[in-house]
C-alpha cells in the first residue's frame, strides 16, 4: 500500500481539521483577517524581521518602521520603505492573499 | 507625422522605465525575504545535489522540504556562472523578457496612451522587477503566471500548461493554479487537447513525487511543510481561541508530543534507512 505524505503532516492535518470543526466561526475571522492583512500589508511583511541586523527593528511594526524614517531616525529608512511599499502591495499578493487564506 | 512623435515618446518612456527599474532590480537583490531559506535549504540542497548527486539538505537524507526547482536553477547559475547567486542573472533576464514582450504586445499598435495608463503600467513594471530581483522562488512563479497569462491570449493552451506546471517545481501552489486553468480550459474554453494537456502537465509535475516515491518509498504532492504551515497559520489571528502561535517551533512542540520527530519532513537516510525498513 502507497504511504502519502510524512508522518507528522498526518497528525497536524488531522489537528487543524478538529480546530476547525470545533471553532468554524474562528475559522472565517482568520480566513478575513489574513486576507485584510495581506492585501493592505504584503504577505511578506513580517519578513521585515530578516532584512536588517538592528534588534530593535525586528520587533517593530509597519507604522513604527514609517514612524522612524519620518523622523529621519534610521539610517537604511529609504530603502527599508521602497521595499516595504513595493513588496506590500500588487496583483500578485492579492492572488496569495487568497490563497494563503484559503489554504495556507 | 503623430505616429511618428509618439512612438518616439514611448520609446523615450519605455527606455527611462527599463532604466529605472534595472537600478531597482539590482538595488533590490540583497532583500531579506526568505534569505534563511536561501541560506539554509536552497544553497545546500544545490551544493549537495552537486556533491552527492542527491537532493539533500543534511548530506545524509533526502529532503521533502523545499520543492526543488530553485535549488536546481540556482546549480545552473553555478554551472554557468560560477556561483550560486547568479540565479539572479537568470530573474533579471526574466524580466528584461517580460518587459519586451509587454512592450511589444501592447505598444504595437498604440497611438494613444494617455498618463494614467502610463503610470499604471510604469507602477506594475517596478513592482514585478522588485517581486524578481529577490532569491527567492516567487520570482520563478511570478514570471511563469506571466508567460501563462501571454499564451493564454495567444491561444497556445498547451505552452501555458507547460508554465504553470513547471512552476508547481518552484511553489507547489502552482498546482492550484493549474487545477483551475485546467478546469477552465476543459469547462469554460471547451478546448479539444485535453489528453495532451494532461499528459504535457502530468510531464512536468511527476518527477517529484517520482524521486520522493523512489528515495522514500513515500508519495508527496508538493513539499511536505504544508501540513505545519497550515497548523502554525491558525496562530496568525490574535486571540485565537485554539492558543495557537505562529511559529515553527509550536508544530514542531506538537508533533514531538506525539512521538513525531519533524513535523517538515521525514529523516530518510540514503539507501540505508530504505533497506533496513
Amino acid at each position: 500500500m502507497i504511504q502519502w505524505g510524512i508522518d507528522g503532516g498526518s497528525i497536524l492535518r488531522k489537528e487543524v481539521a478538529d480546530n476547525i470543526r470545533d471553532y468554524p466561526i474562528e475559522f472565517v475571522k482568520k480566513i478575513a483577517y489574513n486576507m485584510i492583512k495581506t492585501v493592505f500589508s504584503g504577505f511578506y511583511v513580517t519578513e521585515i524581521a530578516n532584512v536588517t541586523n538592528d534588534e530593535t527593528l525586528r520587533n517593530s511594526s509597519k507604522s513604527e518602521l514609517i514612524r522612524r524614517y519620518m523622523s529621519g531616525n534610521y539610517e537604511h529608512s529609504v530603502d527599508e520603505l521602497i521595499r516595504v511599499v513595493l513588496l506590500g502591495g500588487g496583483i500578485y499578493f492579492s492572488i496569495y492573499a487568497l490563497l494563503s487564506s484559503c489554504c495556507i | 507625422m503623430k505616429d511618428k512623435v509618439m512612438r518616439i515618446t514611448i520609446s523615450n518612456s519605455v527606455i527611462q522605465l527599463f532604466s529605472v527599474s534595472s537600478v531597482l532590480f539590482w538595488m533590490n537583490i540583497n532583500h531579506g525575504a526568505e534569505h534563511t531559506i536561501w541560506t539554509g535549504r536552497y544553497l545546500p540542497a544545490a551544493i549537495n545535489v552537486e556533491q552527492i548527486g542527491q537532493y539533500s539538505l543534511d548530506g545524509n537524507s533526502i529532503a521533502s522540504y523545499p520543492i526543488w526547482g530553485y535549488s536546481l536553477l540556482a546549480l545552473l547559475a553555478d554551472k554557468i556562472f560560477g556561483c550560486y547567486e547568479a540565479v539572479l542573472v537568470f530573474q533579471y533576464l526574466l524580466f528584461v523578457l517580460s518587459l519586451i514582450i509587454v512592450c511589444k504586445r501592447f505598444y504595437r499598435s498604440e497611438t494613444e496612451v494617455i498618463l494614467t495608463e502610463k503610470l499604471l503600467f510604469f507602477g506594475c513594471v517596478i513592482f514585478f522587477s522588485m517581486v524578481l530581483s529577490v532569491k527567492w522562488p516567487d520570482a520563478i512563479l511570478s514570471f511563469l503566471l506571466f508567460i501563462t497569462v501571454v499564451f493564454s491570449l495567444d491561444k497556445k493552451y498547451t505552452a501555458g500548461a507547460v508554465c504553470l506546471s513547471l512552476a508547481y517545481n518552484f511553489r507547489p501552489e502552482a498546482l492550484i493554479f493549474l487545477m483551475v486553468y485546467l478546469i477552465y480550459l476543459f469547462f469554460v474554453i471547451r478546448v479539444k487537447t485535453k489528453l495532451r494537456l494532461v499528459v504535457v502537465s502530468l510531464v512536468f509535475i511527476s518527477p517529484w513525487s517520482i524521486y520522493q516515491y523512489t528515495h522514500t518509498d513515500r508519495l508527496l504532492l508538493g513539499s511536505s511543510n504544508t501540513p505545519a504551515v497550515i497548523y502554525i497559520t491558525l496562530g496568525q489571528l490574535p486571540g485565537n481561541k485554539w492558543n495557537r502561535v505562529h511559529n515553527d517551533r509550536s508544530a514542531t512542540e506538537y508533533v514531538r508530543s506525539r512521538g513525531v520527530d519533524d513535523p517538515m519532513g521525514y529523516r530518510w537516510r540514503f539507501d540505508t534507512e530504505k533497506r533496513s525498513r
